[in-house]
C-alpha cells in the first residue's frame, strides 16, 4: 500500500477502514457499499465525509484502494464461504429470497462490484463463484419452501365436503 | 479388418484434435474479444499474485467438495462448465502473455549491443517449457476438467514467471508485468 498510496490518500484509507468498513459485518455487504460510492459513469469514488476531511482526490484513492483490496479478500473465498456471505446478505436485504435470486441472477447487479483495476481472471473467477453461490441458494430454496405451514394441515387425499351434505 | 481398426483410430484422433483446437480457440477469442489482453500493468498486484490466487480459486478441489455435497445436478454442471471455461481462458491468457513477452523481447534484441547468447538459449528453453506445460494443461483441461490439475497449473505458472523474472533482470522493463 506505501508503494501505491501518498501519504494523505493513505490516512484517508485508514479512516475509512475503521470508521465505514469496521462497521460493515461481512466482506461481501463491504464490497458492494464501497462500489456504491463509485460513480457508473466517470468510475471516479465519492464519499462526502471522507473528502471533506482529505480531499476529493486522497478520497477517491483511498476508496479506489479500499475497493480493490476487499475485491481481493471476497474472490478468493472459497465457494462455500462466499455462499455462507451471499445467503446472509440475501437476508440482511430484507427481500423475499425468490425475488433477490431472480433479480441477481437476470441482471447480475454484482459486476458493478468489480474494480477497474482487478485482474482480469480474478474478475471472472468472482463472476463465476457468484453466479453458482447463486445456483446453490437457489436450489437450497425450494427444501425451505416445501415445509409446510404449522397453521395449515396437509390436505386430506379423500374429497371433505359430499360427505357433510350427505349427513 | 486391420484397415478399418486403423481408419477408426485414425479418425477418432482426428476428431479429438479438432475439438481440441476448437475448444482452445474459443477461449482465445473469448479472452482477445474481452479486450483484457491488451494491458499487463493494469493492476496492483505484483509479484503475481493475482495469477496465483486465480490458479487457486480455477484449480480448487475444495470448491469441487462443497459442489458435490449440495447434491444438485444442474449446479454441478454449472459449476463444472465455468470451471473448465475459466481454466481455458487463464490457459490462453498466460500463453499469450508468454508469446507478448518474447515478442518484445526479440524487438528490444534487435538494438541491443550487450546480448547475451547463454540468456537468450535459456529464456527460449523456458518459453518452450511454458508452451508445452500450457498445451498439456489445456489438453487435460479438456478432457477431466481443472479440477486435480492444480499441482500442475502451479507449476506450469512458477515457469511463466520464471520467463518474467528472468526478463526483469535482464533489464528489459518492457516485457514485465508490474
Amino acid at each position: 500500500m506505501n508503494r501505491v498510496l501518498p501519504a494523505d490518500a493513505r490516512d484517508a484509507y485508514h479512516d475509512f477502514r475503521v470508521r465505514s468498513l469496521g462497521r460493515i459485518p461481512s466482506a461481501l455487504e463491504r464490497l458492494i457499499y464501497i462500489a456504491s460510492t463509485r460513480d457508473y459513469n466517470s468510475g471516479v469514488y465519492q464519499h462526502e465525509g471522507l473528502a471533506g476531511r482529505f480531499g476529493a482526490e486522497a478520497s477517491a484513492s483511498a476508496l479506489e484502494y479500499a475497493h480493490w483490496e476487499v475485491f481481493q479478500a471476497v474472490s478468493s473465498m472459497s465457494l462455500r464461504r462466499l455462499t455462507e456471505e451471499l445467503h446472509k446478505y440475501m437476508n440482511s436485504s430484507r427481500e423475499e429470497p425468490t425475488a433477490f435470486l431472480n433479480t441477481w441472477q437476470r441482471l447480475e447487479p454484482y459486476r458493478v462490484a468489480i474494480p477497474l483495476r482487478a485482474d482480469a481472471t480474478i474478475a471472472e473467477l468472482f463472476v463465476s463463484n457468484v453466479k453458482i453461490a447463486l445456483a446453490v441458494l437457489r436450489h437450497r430454496l425450494p427444501e425451505r419452501r416445501d415445509r409446510p405451514p404449522a397453521a395449515l394441515p396437509p390436505p386430506s387425499p379423500v374429497p371433505q365436503s359430499p360427505l357433510r351434505f350427505r349427513s | 479388418m486391420e484397415y478399418v481398426l486403423v481408419l477408426t483410430a485414425l479418425g477418432g484422433i482426428a476428431l479429438f484434435l479438432v475439438f481440441f483446437l476448437r475448444s482452445t480457440r474459443e477461449a482465445r477469442e473469448e479472452y482477445q474479444g474481452a479486450g483484457m489482453g491488451s494491458g499487463v500493468d493494469d493492476c496492483w498486484s505484483d509479484e503475481g499474485r493475482g495469477s496465483s490466487a486465480a490458479v487457486l480459486g480455477v484449480f480448487s478441489s475444495e470448491d469441487q467438495q462443497f459442489v458435490a455435497e449440495e447434491g444438485d445436478q444442474q449446479v454441478t454442471a454449472l459449476f463444472r462448465r465455468e470451471r473448465r471455461r475459466l481454466a481455458q481462458r487463464w490457459i490462453e491468457r498466460q500463453k499469450c502473455e508468454a508469446a507478448g513477452i518474447m515478442r518484445r523481447h526479440r524487438e528490444a534484441s534487435r538494438s541491443a549491443a550487450d546480448l547475451k547468447p547463454s540468456s537468450e538459449v535459456t529464456l527460449f528453453l523456458r518459453y518452450g517449457k511454458v508452451r508445452v506445460m500450457f498445451e498439456f494443461l489445456a489438453l487435460s483441461v479438456w478432457l477431466v476438467g481443472p479440477e486435480g490439475l492444480r499441482g500442475l497449473a502451479e507449476s506450469a505458472n512458477t515457469v511463466f514467471r520464471g520467463i518474467q523474472s528472468a526478463k526483469a533482470l535482464s533489464g528489459d522493463k518492457r516485457g514485465v508485468s508490474y
